[in-house]
């Protein structure tokens, strides 16, 4: 819900995963250009530091300190977590000011997730640097102080991984998992309905599940797990023509691109009426969910 | 010299962190009347709801050995005394067992006729009903059913008296803490200048009650402030009036006396406002007050939910009276409620977008208490609202909020708010 403003810190990783769209031609921002991308930035309450892997970068302690002294009260990490195994730089992170985290992982076991991140050992040190989180959050000193959310990329590698993977991410406390569409060789409906059964696991868990590049025409009886619909955008792209006279048709983006090129839009039914679609609309009008430009 | 005066227990389990002010002013009206004192010695035996343990409570009344009980009922804690009252009656059959508070109150017959350790349920506020409970029970004195303002039990039926008319003057309450009876300790005391409500929301007990306010004595809270705050290790206390900024005349007296007597710099702590109210005066006064966090509203910012449910609210005044606070430096906490006749999953996320578009210093999300006595208890058939009859009374569904949509919007609203709060300073 919160809008915050991205800063990527360069392209460097420590996976290799096969969907990234990280270029490796970006460059490495330097502290001090990115102490100025903080500085330019009319209100820097809210910050989502990425990358490539944001924990690699060198002087991400100093970022995260000048950031907090420039009025930063809500600095996010987004992560592999592999980095995070480390106890000490997690701690230290944690002490200079970054209490948000947002660790990718894809599977619950090493062979799904590897298979994605193409790195032997990753799936480890992601569970191990979670679990730290795990620890610390319900420490006496942290309790209640650490936000920690999961994004699982979801790919035809981990479809039938799914509900383990919820019950891996139940297993070690996390606040929220974020299921996104991530790959362009899914087959969109057998995913959907392989998504909204993750979440149901999820809810069960009484931990809060949303779904990303899932539209709602998919997710009927889902709606409020759809990422898209929770912090609505108007939507000015062009769309096939079973879309008109959809309910959603300008708060949707529409199939996804890939689903367009491989002519697969006969999964995607125009949505005639919707209990939600009103309140939805009623959201757009809401500043905190939309971060400046 | 053996002791022969009667022991009365007064016991309350209480959210972590606070102590019970009813009882305090029970026993401190008691003790007023010379007989009472005299006679009987009156304890307040105050646990946490989180780690009072019945058995220890228990045991600790085998050692008091009381001739009376009281139970101060709320909503929290109901559950455990009523646990406590049947284990009580199994080895004190012959003490009566006097339960009151805003959970039992308004349903004085029901818990009466359904849980059989009790003798008797004060139908609504216990100062001048305990003591006359007291001259019955210890004197003799006069007879149960011409006590107005109480159920009890006579055999297996349950007679139910009238009400009583609350005590107009309530300076005719003696100060728990001007008195002894309560001792001022840091950020668990609490102070009130007048009982009452001037507003009617649906899921609050104080609309269900009377709607005539009643007024402590400036004298009283100045004297009451002024032992406070004369206490350099209170660094904080709360005024738990259920508004605090009720009109700018009675606002600016307040943060008068309180300004006056403020040597130590000492705060006021999550004291519930009008926000829609707050103007640039407001403010001021509530700086001169020394008040450093608030709690309000909006409950919900749906604004057909909120004319559901009874209560005033615009959407700009209530955004300006944060912005306000905020400025002058002033801790604004917002509360939400799930689960009010009128909201959805959606028009939840939109309070919660609303509320953190305000940038308040913490959100709280609760879920519905339909608590007897409430407008929203006694019209739940209107709203098709289910909920469980049982403390704590949690909505499970109504006309326009499913269940599995309150479910989701508990998990929404949870993992947002913590969001929200990790937020440093």
């Amino acid at each position: 819900m919160i809008a915050y403003q991205k800063l990527c810190l360069g392209p460097e990783g420590n996976n290799d995963c096969a969907m990234c769209s990280v270029k490796n031609e970006q460059k490495t921002c330097t502290l001090t250009e990115l102490i100025h991308q903080v500085n330019a930035l009319a209100d820097p309450e809210n910050l989502e530091l990425c990358g490539g892997e944001s924990t690699l970068h060198k002087d991400l302690l100093s970022l995260i300190s000048s950031a907090r002294g420039r009025g930063a009260k809500r600095i996010k990490l987004v992560t592999m977590g592999r980095r995070l195994a480390d106890w000490d730089l997690l701690t230290e992170l944690i002490d200079e000011g970054c209490r948000l985290f947002e660790v990718r992982i894809h599977g619950s076991r090493p062979e799904t997730h590897e298979a994605i991140t193409g790195d032997h050992g990753s799936f480890d040190q992601t569970v191990q640097g979670l679990q730290n989180l795990s620890t610390l959050s319900n420490s006496a000193e942290y309790e209640g102080a650490i936000y920690v959310a999961a994004r699982v990329g979801v790919t035809r590698a981990n479809l039938e991984d799914l509900v383990p993977t919820i019950a891996l991410l139940a297993s070690l406390g996390v606040d929220r998992i974020i299921l996104a569409r991530t790959a362009s060789d899914l087959p969109t409906t057998k995913a959907a309905r392989a998504v909204e059964n993750a979440m149901r696991v999820a809810a069960l868990n009484r931990i809060w599940s949303v779904c990303e590049g899932f539209p709602p025409c998919l997710m009927k009886g889902s709606e409020m797990h759809v990422a898209e619909l929770l912090r609505p955008v108007l939507s000015e792209t062009q769309k096939p023509k079973g879309c008109r006279g959809c309910t959603y048709i300008d708060l949707c983006n529409g199939p996804p691109e890939d689903v367009i090129a491989q002519g697969g839009l006969r999964e995607f039914r125009a949505v005639s009426s919707s209990p939600y679609v009103e309140d939805v609309r009623r959201l757009l009008t809401m500043r905190s969910l939309h971060a400046e430009p | 010299m053996p002791n022969h005066r009667r022991r009365i227990l007064l016991v309350s389990f209480n959210v972590a962190g606070h102590d019970s002010l009813a009882l305090g002013y029970i026993k401190a009206f008691a003790l007023n009347a010379p007989t009472v004192a005299r006679q009987t010695e009156i304890e307040i035996l105050g646990f946490s709801n989180e780690e009072g343990n019945v058995r220890q409570a228990l045991y600790y009344m085998t050692e008091f050995k009381p001739h009376l009980i009281g139970f101060s009922c709320y909503v929290w804690s109901m559950g455990t005394i009523l646990e406590l009252a049947r284990s009580v009656k199994q080895i004190m059959p012959r003490v009566p067992l006097i339960a009151g508070g805003p959970e039992v109150g308004p349903m004085a017959d029901e818990y009466l006729e359904e849980h059989p350790a009790l003798d008797v349920v004060v139908h609504d506020e216990g100062e001048t009903v305990f003591l006359d409970l007291i001259r019955y029970f210890f004197a003799g004195k006069g007879r149960l059913e011409d006590i107005a303002g109480i159920s009890f039990r006579r055999d297996q039926e349950v007679v139910r008296n009238t009400d009583r008319t609350p005590i107009k003057d309530l300076d005719k309450i003696p100060s728990p803490y001007l008195t002894g009876v309560l001792t001022p300790r840091d950020g668990v005391t609490y102070l009130q200048s007048f009982r009452g409500c001037p507003f009617r929301c649906g899921f609050c007990y104080e609309a269900g009650r009377h709607k005539m306010l009643r007024f402590f004595s400036y004298e009283r809270v100045k004297a009451e402030v002024a032992l406070v705050m004369g206490d350099p290790s209170i660094r904080s206390f709360h005024f738990v009036d259920s508004v605090f900024n009720l009109n700018p005349k009675h606002l600016g007296k307040l943060a008068s006396l309180l300004q006056k007597a403020n040597r130590y710099n000492t705060g006021l702590r999550t004291i519930e406002v009008f926000t829609e109210q707050v103007d640039e005066e407001t403010v001021r006064y509530l700086i001169q007050a020394g008040v450093q966090s608030v709690e309000t509203g909006p409950q919900t910012a749906i604004a057909e939910t909120q004319k559901r449910i009874g209560r005033y609210f615009d959407a700009e005044k209530f955004s300006r009276g944060v912005r306000l606070m905020q400025e002058a430096g002033i801790d604004v906490w917002c509360d939400l409620i799930i689960g009010l006749p009128g909201d959805n999953f959606f028009r939840c996320v939109f309070s919660v977008a609303y509320t953190m578009g305000l940038g308040p210093a913490r959100i709280v999300i609760s879920i519905l208490h339909v608590l007897p006595g409430t407008p929203l208890f006694e019209k739940a058939e209107r709203f098709g609202m289910a909920f469980d009859p049982a403390p704590p009374h949690y909505v499970i569904a109504n006309d326009s909020f499913p269940f599995d949509q309150i479910y989701n919007a508990v998990l929404f609203s949870s993992s947002a708010a913590k969001e929200y709060n990790v937020a440093l300073p």
